[in-house]
């Protein structure tokens, strides 16, 4: 009898966790899916893949997916490299390793709404920026229509989303051996040569996660650029979760569950793809 | 949903249809019904007469309670007791805007109706609307004022019309403004019938041009903004206190220069059904530096008066100011009747002095009329205050079209309640309209709280009031913006007390054929209704326009003309904006 339950009290434990994932978000994904097929949300006809293809020549979702891409491929790297060498920082520091830590946790948990404020009155024409611009002669910049705001965004993004992975990296800091240190200092390694030979390899599992963390994080700034700069913001920072937002309060859910679907497609090979690179660095 | 709704159909078919045979009110389903009994799907066939039987229970929805709600009551009103089984419920969406009256020194009376909160409610309309289509619900009919119709035809949420109008016998297309309901059509199909049409008017002052020139004006039943510009700018005189358009500077609503130019150049600019924005060609950055200049030339008057329409006698005050002499007066329709009052009534002690003005601008009798205002490729447009369509989901499809016959009938579309200067599409009603204002018994205008009539014979009239629906931004369809003020000049008495309305007759008007008018009078009624048949026939264009957009548009342009931003800035974020919107 204790087998038995030994057996199967992990799966009972986790079974109302399940459940209300299946419920809410395995079940309605793939009910939704089928909205993709349909030329109508109620009382549609099955049209195949049409949605598809008329998703692919659309100009404003592949100004999205440009958009998204770029902003990915420009804020990851930024992000991680940032959140390490803050980490490395952090983990050097002699004493107030928590202060470090907790200053940089703390965008975090501030509620975007109330950042919102803050970012508008900073960044505005009017706004505290483009006052000291003009103090030192500069003219003033317009950050929120203009492409400027891409850096905007991902200012915004960073301040965001480096705590996050600094509480990353410096636990995965502590789990590297000290002896390593100490015997490459022994054979007369630099502080570069430390970090590219000991700190990196010892740290590519945690990049895996990493990596996967921030890239969520990533689709979640569109809040606080929704609240910032509205529904049709500036053409270099219409994202995917623009055109799906607006998508679905225009109510032409096939369009919408078709970009949901390719943007899973898309990520689903990604993630696979860095499992897979994993198993290679680690073989 | 579909069996259900497809049974009821069906049902009502059968009991509609043996009605009509037998005459009495009978509900025996057995009865014999000669014609056939559709299934479900085709909604287009129709009983041949309404009868007692008609039954159910439908919802009209419209944004803006002024003016559809009250018409809109009073019809389902009539509609019921017509039709006792029935039910029409209506529902509006903003508030009721506000009204503010200002009295001038010589007495005149000025009414403004400010309503600020509509436009920020539009997008919450346009989404509960959404959401009661996407379940498949919503209301039967609704009043595409606020909506992106032209996105709801394409995607097949709102009922082709057309085979309602053919099939059923008692409406007879002849009956209405043939060109009028034609230009709403998109793609052959009808898919909204408006009620009323209002198109702008140009008049010129004859004594400020030479000789040639009235020749060319004279010669002429429509005009380009450019062309006008062009013949009267070599006369203008700055020093002199003139203006050339009556258009206002800034941005927003029909009556200022930016909205007429961006009218008649829409098509340059946007092509929704195309999905083609062209706002970054420099064509709309010149336009607005055009406006601009005009503006600082003195050419037009400034949109102080738009600000200031808040404080109502301030807006007073300034209108006041603007006394000079205009060359071009840009005028509604509403103001043709008026016009010729004026102008024909032999008698001109007798005839009622009230000086009906929109905006600020009036037409005197001395003023000519050129005719309307159009583009380069002879587009003339129009908008509708109330135009209907009919939810391709509605469960009472036929209920629905009877409604809206009966909004288009002329017993309905003769009520005061009804628009405000609109000229209704029913040719008979526009007819018995223009005798009832000819006789002054009506002044064509529907106010808060009943119909003020004019009684000619009393020297004492009534303020002109402009109760058009609040701030609607440059192309949609609809009246003047509210938050305009109306001002009456007449020689009122000073001792007259602000609210009192000495022969406004509340309580319904008296029928047009029991109106018989003298000789004056009738002259006037053949008057306008010929400038109006002239004007009506050259009406060609509806053009499809989305809220969402214009509101992009206005609220931008506004920002150029603020100062805040350049022209080119304002240009490629509207083009921005609206190329996203478009392609989604």
């Amino acid at each position: 009898m204790p087998r038995l339950w030994e057996r199967h009290a992990p799966f009972l434990f986790i079974l109302p966790s399940l459940a209300g994932f299946l419920m809410f978000f395995i079940w309605p994904f793939f009910y939704s899916i089928g909205y993709a097929f349909t030329d109508k949300p109620v009382g549609g006809m099955f049209i195949g893949l049409q949605n598809f293809t008329d998703l692919l020549t659309n100009k404003s979702y592949l100004t999205s997916a440009q958009n998204t891409a770029f902003f990915i491929s420009v804020s990851l790297p930024l992000s991680i490299g940032l959140a390490l060498a803050l980490a490395l920082l952090i983990n050097k520091a002699k004493s107030g390793k928590q202060w470090f830590t907790l200053v940089f946790l703390i965008p975090l948990v501030i509620p975007s709404g109330s950042t919102v404020f803050f970012w508008q009155s900073f960044f505005t024409n009017q706004g505290y920026l483009n006052r000291i611009f003009v103090s030192f002669g500069a003219p003033p910049v317009n950050w929120l229509e203009t492409g400027a705001v891409r850096a905007v965004i991902i200012l915004i993004f960073l301040w965001k989303s480096v705590g996050y992975n600094i509480v990353l990296f410096i636990s995965a800091l502590h789990s590297i051996p000290e002896e390593f240190y100490e015997a490459a200092s022994l054979d007369g390694a630099g502080a570069f040569r430390k970090f590219g030979h000991i700190t990196f390899p010892c740290l590519t599992p945690t990049f895996l996660l990493v990596i996967i963390m921030t890239l969520i994080n990533s689709f979640k700034v569109f809040k606080e650029i929704y609240v910032l700069t509205g529904r049709y913001p500036h053409n270099s920072i219409y994202l995917m979760q623009h055109f799906m937002n607006n998508m679905f309060s225009a109510l032409n859910y096939q369009k919408l569950t078709a970009a949901t679907c390719i943007l899973v497609l898309v990520i689903g090979l990604v993630t696979q793809g860095l499992f897979w690179a994993e198993r290679k660095v680690d073989a | 949903m579909k069996k259900f709704a497809a049974g009821a159909l069906s049902l009502l078919m059968l009991l509609s249809t043996a009605g009509c045979s037998g005459g009495n009110a009978s509900t025996d389903a057995d009865a014999n019904v000669s014609t056939n009994v559709p299934d479900g799907q085709s909604s287009g066939q129709s009983s041949a007469s309404l009868s007692q039987d008609m039954q159910g229970e439908i919802t009209v929805s419209i944004f803006n309670p002024m003016p559809g709600k009250a018409f809109l009551e009073e019809a389902a009103g009539k509609f019921q007791t017509l039709y006792p089984n029935t039910k029409i419920n209506v529902e509006t969406f903003a508030a009721m805007p506000e009204v503010k009256t200002a009295e001038s020194a010589d007495g005149g009376k000025m009414v403004s109706m400010v309503s600020d909160a509509s436009d920020a409610l539009k997008p919450d309309y346009v989404t509960q609307i959404n959401t009661q289509l996407m379940s498949g619900q919503g209301a039967d009919i609704f009043d595409i004022g606020a909506l992106p119709y032209y996105r709801y035809a394409m995607s097949g949420q709102l009922e082709d019309l057309t085979p309602f109008m053919d099939t059923d016998d008692s409406f007879r297309l002849s009956d209405y403004r043939q060109n009028i309901l034609e230009a709403v059509q998109i793609d052959g199909k009808q898919y909204f019938l408006p009620l009323d049409y209002n198109f702008d008017v140009v008049a010129y002052a004859p004594e400020l041009f030479t000789e040639d020139q009235l020749n060319t004006l004279r010669s002429k039943d429509k005009m380009t903004i450019e062309e006008m510009m062009a013949l009267a700018e070599s006369n203008f005189d700055s020093s002199a206190d003139a203006r050339i358009f009556s258009l206002r500077g800034g941005a927003g609503p029909r009556s200022t220069m930016f909205g007429a130019l961006l009218s008649e150049h829409y098509t340059e600019f946007l092509d929704i059904p195309q999905k083609k924005a062209a706002f970054n060609t420099g064509d709309f950055a010149n336009l607005l530096t055009t406006v601009k200049d005009y503006e600082e030339k003195g050419y037009i008057p400034t949109d102080d008066i738009q600000r200031a329409a808040a404080d109502a006698q301030q807006a007073l005050s300034l209108m006041q100011n603007e006394s000079g002499s205009v060359y071009f007066k840009n005028v509604s329709n509403a103001l043709l009747m008026n016009y010729f009052t004026k102008y024909y009534s032999k008698d001109k002690s007798n005839v009622v002095r009230n000086n009906i003005a929109m905006n600020g601008v009036s037409l005197n009798d001395t003023d000519e009329l050129l005719g309307v205002a159009a583009n380069d490729k002879g587009e003339v447009p129009y908008t509708a205050t109330q135009a209907y369509a009919m939810n391709a989901n509605s469960a009472n499809k036929d209920l629905a079209w009877a409604f809206l016959k009966f909004l288009l009938s002329e017993e309905t579309q003769t009520s005061t309640a009804m628009s405000m200067g609109g000229v209704p599409v029913n040719i008979s009603a526009s007819q018995n309209k223009a005798k009832l204002q000819a006789a002054g018994v009506s002044s064509g205008m529907a106010v808060p709280g009943g119909a003020p009539r004019m009684n000619p014979s009393d020297a004492e009239r009534p303020a002109g009031e402009d109760g058009q629906a609040p701030d609607r931004p440059v192309l949609s369809e609809g009246g003047q913006a509210p938050d305009r003020p109306v001002l009456s000049e007449d020689g009122q008495s000073s001792d007259r007390p602000v609210d009192a309305r000495p022969n406004m007759e509340q309580g319904p008007q008296p029928n047009a054929a029991d109106v018989t008018l003298t000789e004056d009078q009738q002259q006037i009624y053949d008057v306008y209704m010929e400038a109006l048949e002239k004007y009506t026939l050259m009406i060609n264009t509806f053009p499809i326009t989305d809220d969402a957009i214009t509101s992009v548009v206005t609220s931008e342009a506004q920002n150029f003309f603020d100062g805040s931003k350049s022209a080119d800035e304002v240009a490629s974020l509207i083009q921005n904006k609206v190329e996203l919107y478009i392609n989604e």
